[in-house]
């Protein structure tokens, strides 16, 4: 495979185990080998969410907290492999760096100039979220439920901020690098500028009740919004699981 | 349709969603070198000004040693419409009316990536009387809601009448194999508070007090225009707008 000029050698599948080498999102991603180094080479939703991938890797978040860009090309990007191990084994701490990592997405002013600069370049919310359960709008409470979500989001939509988000901020997409001891997110498919932001604590997976970030998400967003929110979020989930009874018990609010 | 190279955004007109009240505010901060398509005699109605690309387009050879061109600059002058007239002739440079989001991303592929892309869509139950009465007034027609809902949904039947619009559906306007392709899809029903979000993310001053209502015709109440077969033919018509954004009647 070539981007960028750049010839990337032993392509192997990284994704879903059901569909290897497609994310959730529907898009390639592959690791493969440059020079003897393993890199990660992944689709983006569109170039502009390329060119805020690249953007946001001169920045001090990008700096501190994601694998450096090695080519970048259209639709594609391809990042340094991080070797280390995942926050899963060692929990300690890591709360505090999700909650770092949050506040300065939501806080800092070079970060907030990025998104709206580069403003939608990947909405969480609108360009995965939303579609990827409004296509289960046959099932009739998902259908009005996903009314009902999209009813209020039009609502509070003018209001809400436009930030850079990043979804995936579990534990196990964290990776405590062996040569430098930092801590690097190692999936940034879905980093966007939108209003993914909402949901970028709850995502993280913490479960921790008292949350800095968390607090700064809710002096924006009313708590009933937040609710249904997770709600779609977990909706989705159910739906790829193909759990329809859990899907339609989300749905309906039980 | 607006490529504003200055400011770095695409505006897709989709239809009856306040397109050129839109152009006309937009019109106060276009550069030189941006393409507009349409609206532009709306805009000069609304004291806006061409821009130089506009000028430049009309004085194309192609359009200047066209007799057409001046048989259309005649009939403007004849009918004191020449702004429309000379709109009608732009149009033909570019040869896209309401272009869809795949022409547009052919038309200019750079900017298709990597400018920030907005449009606007409309309840399609609303878009549609809005639609009809617009057609009746300009076009002079005397039909009922009923038969142009008919003539939309067979548009082939018809094509020959003026009476269905050369885009009927804005759904490809903004998808690109029926996937939303654009950046920001504002609600007409949420009009100035989403116009206002855009112009924060494109950097310009919104003002309600300066956004022109361009096409307003006639207060309505749309729903009394409704009987049983007309929400199955919008229902039809306008499936994939009204499935994607939840609008009911």
């Amino acid at each position: 495979m070539v981007i960028a000029d750049t010839e990337f050698t032993c392509l192997r599948p990284l994704g879903q185990e059901t569909r290897p080498g497609l994310t959730k999102a529907g898009r390639l991603s592959f690791c493969a080998m440059l020079e003897g180094r393993k890199v990660k080479i992944y689709e983006t939703h569109s170039q502009r969410q390329t060119n805020l991938r690249q953007k946001i890797q001169n920045t001090v978040f990008g700096k501190s907290f994601l694998p450096g860009i090695i080519a970048s090309e259209g639709t594609y990007v391809v990042e340094e492999w991080i070797h280390g191990t995942s926050a899963l084994t060692s929990k300690a701490g890591i709360k505090k760096t999700v909650e770092t990592m949050i506040q300065v997405l939501l806080q800092d002013p070079k970060l907030i100039n990025l998104a709206q600069e580069q403003a939608m370049s990947f909405c969480y919310l609108q360009n995965y979220l939303y579609p990827r359960v409004a296509k289960w709008s046959i099932l009739s409470p998902v259908k009005d439920f996903t009314k009902e979500w999209q009813k209020r989001f039009d609502e509070l939509r003018p209001h809400l901020p436009i930030r850079i988000s990043h979804p995936d901020l579990s534990p196990a997409n964290i990776i405590c690098q062996e040569a430098s001891d930092r801590k690097v997110i190692i999936d940034n498919e879905l980093l966007g500028s939108g209003f993914g932001w909402i949901l970028d604590w709850h995502n993280s997976l913490l479960k921790e009740q008292k949350s800095v970030s968390l607090e700064l998400i809710q002096q924006h967003v009313p708590e009933d919004f937040l609710e249904k929110t997770w709600r779609l979020r977990l909706l989705g989930s159910a739906l790829d699981r193909e759990d329809y009874t859990q899907a339609l018990k989300i749905a309906k609010g039980k | 349709m607006i490529i504003s190279y200055k400011h770095k955004y695409i505006f897709i007109h989709c239809r009856k969603t306040a397109g050129s009240s839109i152009k006309c505010f937009l019109n106060k901060y276009i550069g030189p070198k941006d393409i507009q398509i349409g609206s532009w005699h709306e805009v000069i109605h609304n004291q806006g000004s061409f821009n130089r690309r506009f000028i430049v387009d009309l004085l194309a050879p192609r359009l200047f040693f066209n007799i057409s061109t001046w048989k259309n600059i005649k009939k403007g002058l004849c009918n004191k419409n020449i702004y429309k007239q000379l709109n009608s002739i732009h149009k033909k440079y570019y040869n896209l009316y309401h272009p869809s989001a795949s022409d547009l991303a052919k038309f200019d592929e750079s900017a298709w990536n990597n400018f920030f892309k907005f449009c606007f869509v409309r309840n399609p139950y609303e878009k549609a009387v809005s639609d009809y009465i617009w057609r009746v007034k300009a076009k002079n027609l005397d039909i009922s809601f009923l038969d142009f809902l008919k003539h939309l949904e067979s548009p082939n039947l018809y094509k020959d009448d003026h009476i269905v619009p050369t885009q009927i559906d804005n759904w490809p306007m903004y998808t690109i194999n029926d996937k939303i392709a654009v950046d920001f899809i504002g609600k007409y029903e949420n009009l100035y508070h989403d116009f206002e979000q855009i112009c924060k993310i494109i950097g310009l001053p919104f003002y309600k007090s300066q956004f022109p209502r361009v096409k307003h015709y006639a207060d309505y109440k749309y729903r009394e225009y409704y009987g049983a077969t007309e929400k199955r033919l919008v229902s039809k018509i306008y499936e994939k707008e009204i499935e994607c954004f939840g609008y009911s009647f």
